[in-house]
C-alpha cells in the first residue's frame, strides 16, 4: 500500500548557524519588515536606519555583505556618502562616529528608487559593487548577493 | 577701422583757399592798375614831349623867319657882320638857340656861328633837306650826338630864292623837364604800387581772419557733431547734439538726433529682448532640473509602495504549501502517496472506493504575522493610490481641467471625513490633533476637494511635527469668508522658504537626507483647489517654532444666488 494517513510536515525548515550575516541600511520601516520577511530564513539581516547606526554595528560586528539605501530620512550622511566612506573614497570631513571603521571588505549593493538620479557608473565610482531598483526583485538580488559572496569566499 | 586722417585740417584748407582768392584778386587788380599807369604815364609823356618840340619849334621857326627878314636887306648889300650880329643877337636873346647857320642856294654857310659846330652842321643831309623846305619848318636832327630841333627857313632876296636860314634850337630844356616829369610818374608808380601791397597785405591779413572765423563757423558744429558721435559710441545717449549755427548744421543734428533716438530705441529693445530671452533660458533651465528631480521624487514615490505591493504577495505565498491528498467520502480519511503518479480509489481505512484525489494548502507561518503583512499591503496600495491620484489632479489642475462639484457643505461634515483619515496618523505618530469650529457653519463647496486640501495641510502637518507635538485645526467665520486655519508645532519653515512651498515640483528640504518623502505636489494643488474656490492661501511660519497654513473661502462666492441663503442660516 503506498498511502498512508496525511501527516503535515514540520514547519520551519529555515537554516540555522551558518547563514551569512547581512546589514540593510534603510530608513523606510516598510521596505525594512518586507525585506526581513523576504530575507531573514536565508540571512542573518540586521537593519540600520542612519548613518551613525551603520557605523556603530560595522564597529561591533563583521558583516558578509551591505545593503545601502541611498536616501536617508534624518542622517547626516546619504548611503552613497557612507559607501565612500567604508569603501576610502570619502574626501568630506569624517564625523567622529565613523572615525576607524571598517566594513572588512563587505560587498556593497545600492538597493534605491531613485533609478533615474544616479547612474550606474556613479554608483560604481562611489565604490557599489552592484545595483538594485526599488521595487527589489527578491530573485534577483538574491542572485547578486550570492554572486557577491561566493566571490567574496 | 578709423580712416587715416588727412594733416590739413578743413580749417587750414578754408583759410588757405580765401586767402588765395584775395590774393590772386589783389595781384591781378594791382598788376591792372600799375600797367593801367605805365602806359597813361609813356602817353602823356609822348604828348607832352610832342607839344613841348612843337613849341620849340614854333619858336625857331618864327625866329628864323625874324632873322630870314633881317637878312634880307644885309645879304643884299652883302653886309656879311650884320648878319652875324643879327645871329649873335638872337642867341644871345634866347639861350635855346645853340647855332645859327645862314647858307646859300649852294648850300655854302655864309655865316656861322659856331666854327667848331662847322663840319657837322654842314652834314649834306641836312644840308639837302634845309635847303628843300619851301617855307619856314622845324626839322628834328642829330648833330654830335646832341639831339637837336633845327629851324629852317628860306631867305629870299628880291622875291627869289637866295638861301636859307637853319636856327639850332636846344631840345635840353624840353628832355630835362620830360625827364623830371617821368621821374614824377615813376616815383608815383611806385608810390602806388607801395600802396598796393599794403593794401594787399591787409587785406591778405583781413581774408585770413574772416576765412579763419568761417572756418571755426563750419568747423564747431562739426567738432560739437563729432564729440556727440564718439559719446553715442560710448553708449551715452542722453546729450543732444550741442550745435549751433547754419541751418545745414542744425539739420545735420536734428538728423544726428533722430538717428541718436532710433539707436537708443533699438539699443533698449536689444537689451530687453537679450534680458527676456536670459530670464525666458534661466526659467526654462529651472523648469527643466525641477521637472527631473520631479520625475525623480515620483519615481521614488510610486516605487516605494510597490516595492511592498509586488514582494508582499510573493513571500506570503511562499508560506503555503501544497499537497495532494486522497479523501474518503465514506469515512472521511485522509491519506498521501510516496508517488504521486499513482491513482487508488479504494479506501485503506474503511475499504470502499470512495477514495478522490485533491489539493491540500498548508500555511507554514504565523497567521499574525500574514496578518500584519497583509495589512501593510493594504495600506501601502492605498498610499500607491494617493500618489497616483495627487498626480491626476495635479495633471488636472495644470491643464485646468479639474471642475468643483459644487454643493452646500456643513463645516462639521467636512471635520468628520477629515478626521478619519488624519486621526489614525496622527496617533501613530503621537500628536494630538485639536479640533476647534464654530457650530452650524456652511459655505457652498465641493465637499471632496475641500476635505482633501484640510487633509493634505493636516497630513504634512503631521509629517513635520515630531511627537508630542500638538496641531489646532480651527474653522471661523470672517465676513464673508470661513477662514480654515491649521497650527503645527513642527520644525517650521524659515521665511525665505515661504515662496517656494506652494510651487509645483518643489520640496523645501531637496536633499537625500531630508526627513520626509512626498512629490512635492500636495500644497500646489491645496492652493490651486482653494483658489478655484476663489479662496486664497498662506503661509505664516518661522524655523523651529512651528507652521500655520490658513485659508479664506468665501461662504457663497460660487453660487451667489445661494449667499444670502446660507447667510440667513
Amino acid at each position: 500500500m503506498a498511502l498512508s494517513p496525511f501527516k503535515a510536515p514540520a514547519g520551519g525548515q529555515s537554516k540555522t548557524g551558518d547563514k551569512r550575516r547581512i546589514l540593510y541600511v534603510e530608513d523606510d520601516d516598510v521596505i525594512w519588515e518586507v525585506a526581513e520577511f523576504a530575507l531573514h530564513k536565508d540571512y542573518d539581516i540586521t537593519r540600520a536606519r542612519n548613518a551613525r547606526e551603520t557605523f556603530d554595528l560595522l564597529r561591533r560586528n563583521i558583516y558578509d555583505l551591505i545593503l545601502m539605501d541611498i536616501q536617508l530620512a534624518g542622517s547626516d550622511l546619504d548611503g552613497i556618502a557612507i559607501t565612500r566612506l567604508l569603501k576610502g573614497r570619502y574626501d568630506g570631513t569624517v564625523p567622529a562616529y565613523a572615525a576607524d571603521v571598517s566594513s572588512h571588505g563587505a560587498p556593497i549593493i545600492f538597493v534605491t528608487a531613485y533609478t533615474s538620479l544616479y547612474k550606474k557608473e556613479d554608483l560604481e565610482r562611489a565604490g557599489g559593487d552592484e545595483r538594485i531598483s526599488k521595487p527589489v526583485d527578491f530573485t534577483r538580488l538574491s542572485l547578486a548577493m550570492t554572486r557577491l559572496l561566493v566571490r567574496d569566499l | 577701422m578709423p580712416r587715416t586722417i588727412s594733416p590739413t585740417s578743413l580749417r587750414f584748407k578754408l583759410v588757405l583757399m580765401v586767402v588765395s582768392l584775395v590774393a590772386v584778386v589783389v595781384a591781378l587788380i594791382s598788376g591792372y592798375f600799375v600797367v593801367k599807369h605805365q602806359s597813361d604815364l609813356r602817353e602823356a609823356m609822348t604828348a607832352r614831349t610832342q607839344a613841348m618840340k612843337t613849341e620849340v619849334g614854333k619858336k625857331g621857326i618864327a625866329l628864323a623867319g625874324n632873322v630870314a627878314m633881317a637878312s634880307e636887306r644885309a645879304i643884299a648889300v652883302l653886309d656879311y657882320l650884320f648878319l652875324t650880329e643879327v645871329l649873335t643877337t638872337t642867341m644871345k636873346n634866347d639861350d635855346g638857340v645853340v647855332y645859327g647857320i645862314v647858307m646859300d642856294n649852294e648850300r655854302r654857310a655864309l655865316v656861322h656861328t659856331d666854327t667848331a659846330l662847322a663840319g657837322s652842321i654842314l652834314d649834306g643831309d641836312i644840308d639837302k633837306r634845309a635847303a628843300a623846305a619851301g617855307d619856314a619848318v622845324a626839322i628834328e636832327v642829330t648833330m654830335n650826338g646832341q639831339h637837336l630841333l633845327e629851324a629852317v627857313a628860306p631867305i629870299h632876296v628880291g622875291g627869289k630864292r637866295w638861301g636859307t636860314i637853319r636856327l639850332g634850337m636846344s631840345l635840353k630844356r624840353v628832355e630835362a623837364e620830360i625827364a623830371s616829369y617821368e621821374r614824377e610818374g615813376q616815383q608815383q608808380i611806385t608810390n602806388s604800387v607801395l600802396t598796393m601791397v599794403v593794401v594787399a597785405v591787409l587785406l591778405i591779413i583781413a581774408a585770413s581772419i574772416v576765412g579763419a572765423t568761417v572756418a571755426t563757423q563750419v568747423v564747431k558744429p562739426l567738432n560739437h557733431l563729432l564729440a556727440g558721435v564718439n559719446r553715442i559710441r560710448e553708449g551715452d545717449f542722453d546729450g543732444a547734439f550741442d550745435v549751433h549755427g547754419s541751418a545745414e548744421f542744425m539739420n545735420l543734428a536734428n538728423g544726428f538726433d533722430a538717428m541718436r533716438e532710433t539707436i537708443r530705441e533699438r539699443d533698449a529693445r536689444l537689451r530687453q529682448n537679450v534680458e527676456e530671452l536670459r530670464i525666458a533660458v534661466e526659467k526654462a533651465e529651472e523648469a527643466s532640473r525641477l521637472k527631473s528631480q520631479f520625475l525623480a521624487n515620483i519615481s521614488h514615490e510610486l516605487r516605494t509602495p510597490l516595492n511592498a505591493i509586488v514582494n508582499v504577495p510573493v513571500t506570503l505565498l511562499a508560506e503555503y504549501s501544497v499537497f495532494t491528498v486522497w479523501t474518503c467520502g465514506s469515512c472521511g480519511g485522509e491519506f498521501q502517496s510516496d508517488d504521486p503518479n499513482e491513482n487508488p480509489t479504494e479506501c485503506p481505512a474503511c475499504g470502499k472506493a470512495t477514495l478522490t484525489r485533491g489539493e491540500k494548502v498548508l500555511l507554514a507561518g504565523e497567521p499574525a504575522q500574514h496578518r500584519h503583512f497583509l495589512n501593510r499591503l493594504k495600506q501601502q496600495a492605498r498610499h500607491l493610490l494617493n500618489v497616483v491620484n495627487d498626480l491626476l489632479d495635479f495633471s488636472k489642475v495644470e491643464a485646468k481641467r479639474m471642475q468643483l462639484a459644487l454643493a452646500e457643505v456643513e463645516v462639521a461634515e467636512v471635520l468628520r471625513e477629515l478626521a478619519e483619515t488624519v486621526d489614525v496618523l496622527a496617533a501613530g505618530k503621537g500628536v494630538t490633533l485639536v479640533y476647534d469650529a464654530e457650530p452650524g457653519l456652511k459655505l457652498v463647496a465641493d465637499p471632496l476637494r475641500l476635505t482633501q486640501v484640510l487633509i493634505n495641510l493636516v497630513g504634512n502637518a503631521i509629517k513635520f511635527t515630531p511627537a508630542g507635538g500638538r496641531i489646532d485645526i480651527r474653522v471661523h467665520r470672517r465676513g464673508g469668508m470661513l477662514r480654515f486655519s491649521v497650527s503645527d508645532t513642527g520644525i517650521g519653515i524659515a521665511p525665505d522658504k515661504h515662496a517656494i512651498v506652494f510651487e509645483s515640483f518643489r520640496q523645501v528640504d531637496g536633499s537625500h537626507t531630508r526627513a520626509v518623502g512626498g512629490t512635492g505636489l500636495g500644497l500646489a494643488i491645496a492652493k490651486q483647489l482653494v483658489e478655484m474656490h476663489k479662496g486664497h492661501m498662506w503661509l505664516e511660519s518661522e524655523l523651529g517654532k512651528g507652521s500655520t497654513f490658513t485659508f479664506d473661502i468665501p461662504v457663497g462666492v460660487a453660487l451667489p444666488s445661494r449667499l444670502k441663503e446660507i447667510e440667513a442660516t
